[in-house]
This record gives structure tokens, C-alpha cells and sequence, in this order.
């Protein structure tokens, strides 16, 4: 998919050029990935939850103490 | 409220973007203004990335990324964690989030992402570099999303008039956010 740059609040797609560009530092960062630790299956489930608006964090946390 | 460029002192916003699963967010800088200032948040679609700035003197058309282009120096505490002092007197970009390495990068979880202010100034003199200090809260990648402070101040590397400035992360998309542009007469 082409990537997308947002100009002025217009979403233009990027040039031939600044996709090139782009592809390249793409390649360097996957060359050299900064790998976040592990997260455990809880935290990985948590975020999922939250990120889909399926609960809130609030009402996650409150779930602790019930 | 007056419309259009500045006669007189003032500070005015100037436009909001609302990035949603964009490679760049480009805002570009009207001459008639002094100073600018980028205020606001984003959250990257991929984990534990820098957030990085580029100016343009070509309204746009060509953000400057030459190894060289750009100089900076930076600091920063996330929990218990240093992030700086970090400087570089050459790169294709300015790094605003220091990286102390992985998982102190900007976090993409819902609630997570970087908030910022963000100042550009003397951008339009021909004569001077343009300058760049910026101050933020970032909440990191790592997993106890460690939050604190950051802070990059910088410059493009040679004297242009300068008239397009960039927010884009290290790697992948800007996944949501809003930013604001403000303009400062003085």
C-alpha cells in the first residue's frame, strides 16, 4: 500500500523519491530492530482488549480488586 | 479576529491535524511568522520507535535528509531510566525522543505515544539556521511503560529559509494523533 503523508491537514501520497527514501530507512530499522522486551501474555491481552475499545483501562484496573 | 498573515504581534493557531495511519505528518511554515510551534500528541503503529523532525526549504517538496544536515543535543529520564545526555553534530534528522535502547522507544498501545511542544524558530532568515528546541512526555514501549521527560534542542545544519517542517516516526506509520500549528509574530 502506498504510504500517505498529511499536508496541511490534506492527505497527499508520497513521491516515487520519498517512497525510495522511506524504503531505505524501513530496511535499516528492520536490519536493526529495537526489540522491546517481552511482554507477558497479560499485558499482551490487556492492550488488545483496550486498543479494540472492547474495555477501558479503568475498568480493567478495576477488575483487580473485585 | 483577523484572517490571513500577522500585521502586529500575536500568536495564532493556524491549522490542526488529526494523522491517522500517515508515514508523515508536513505542515507548512508561512514567512510572515517568526516563530512557530507544533503542540500536541501521536501514538506510531509500531512499537518502540523514535519520533524524528525535518525542515524543508522547498516548501514541501524535498525534506532535507543528508547525513550531515542536522545537529542536536538531548536528555531525558523515563522511570528509572536515563535517556541522554545524548549529541550529535551530523544526521539525516533530528531525533526529538532519545533512545536509551529497546523498549525506551515511543509505545503504540492505545493509551501510550508521545505529547509534545515543539518550537521552530528563525526559520524564514535566509542568514541564520533554523532552530529547533522541543520538551515532551513520552510513555515507552518497555513493559512497565516507563513515562518521563525529554528534551532536544538543535538546528539545520546550514542557512536556509526554511519553509516545511516534518513529524515522522523512525519506522512505520503515525498511527493517530493531533497536532496543532501555531504561529508567533513578535
Amino acid at each position: 500500500m502506498a504510504r500517505v503523508k498529511l499536508v496541511n491537514g490534506a492527505a497527499i501520497a508520497f513521491t516515487p523519491a520519498e517512497d525510495a527514501a522511506r524504503d531505505a530507512e524501513e530496511a535499516a530499522y528492520a536490519a536493526a530492530p529495537i526489540v522491546a522486551p517481552a511482554k507477558s501474555e497479560a499485558e499482551i491481552l490487556r492492550a488488545a482488549l483496550v486498543r479494540k475499545g472492547i474495555v477501558t483501562a479503568a475498568e480493567l484496573d478495576a477488575e483487580k480488586t473485585r | 479576529m483577523f484572517a490571513g498573515a500577522p500585521p502586529f504581534s500575536t500568536i495564532k493557531k493556524i491549522s490542526t491535524a488529526t494523522p491517522a495511519a500517515v508515514a508523515a505528518l508536513d505542515f507548512t511554515l508561512d514567512a510572515a511568522y517568526d516563530a512557530f510551534w507544533l503542540k500536541g500528541y501521536l501514538i506510531p503503529a509500531t512499537d518502540d520507535v523514535q519520533l524524528w523532525l525535518r525542515l524543508d526549504s522547498n516548501g514541501g517538496a524535498s525534506f532535507d535528509a543528508g547525513a550531515s544536515d542536522y545537529g542536536y543535543a538531548s536528555d531525558g529520564r523515563y522511570g528509572a531510566v536515563n535517556a541522554g545526555p545524548v549529541g550529535l553534530t551530523g544526521d539525516t534528522k533530528i531525533i526529538l525522543t532519545p533512545d536509551p535502547g529497546a523498549g525506551f522507544g515511543v509505545g503504540n498501545a492505545a493509551a501510550e505515544g508521545v505529547e509534545f511542544w515543539i518550537e521552530i524558530a528563525r526559520a524564514a532568515n535566509a542568514a541564520l539556521f533554523t532552530m529547533v528546541k522541543a520538551w515532551g512526555t513520552i510513555a515507552c514501549a518497555d513493559a512497565s511503560v516507563s513515562k518521563g521527560w525529554w528534551f532536544t534542542s538543535g538546528a539545520r545544519n546550514a542557512a536556509q529559509a526554511d519553509n516545511a517542517v516534518r513529524l515522522l516516526c523512525e519506522s512505520g506509520n503515525i498511527a493517530s494523533g493531533r497536532v496543532a500549528l501555531i504561529g508567533v509574530k513578535y
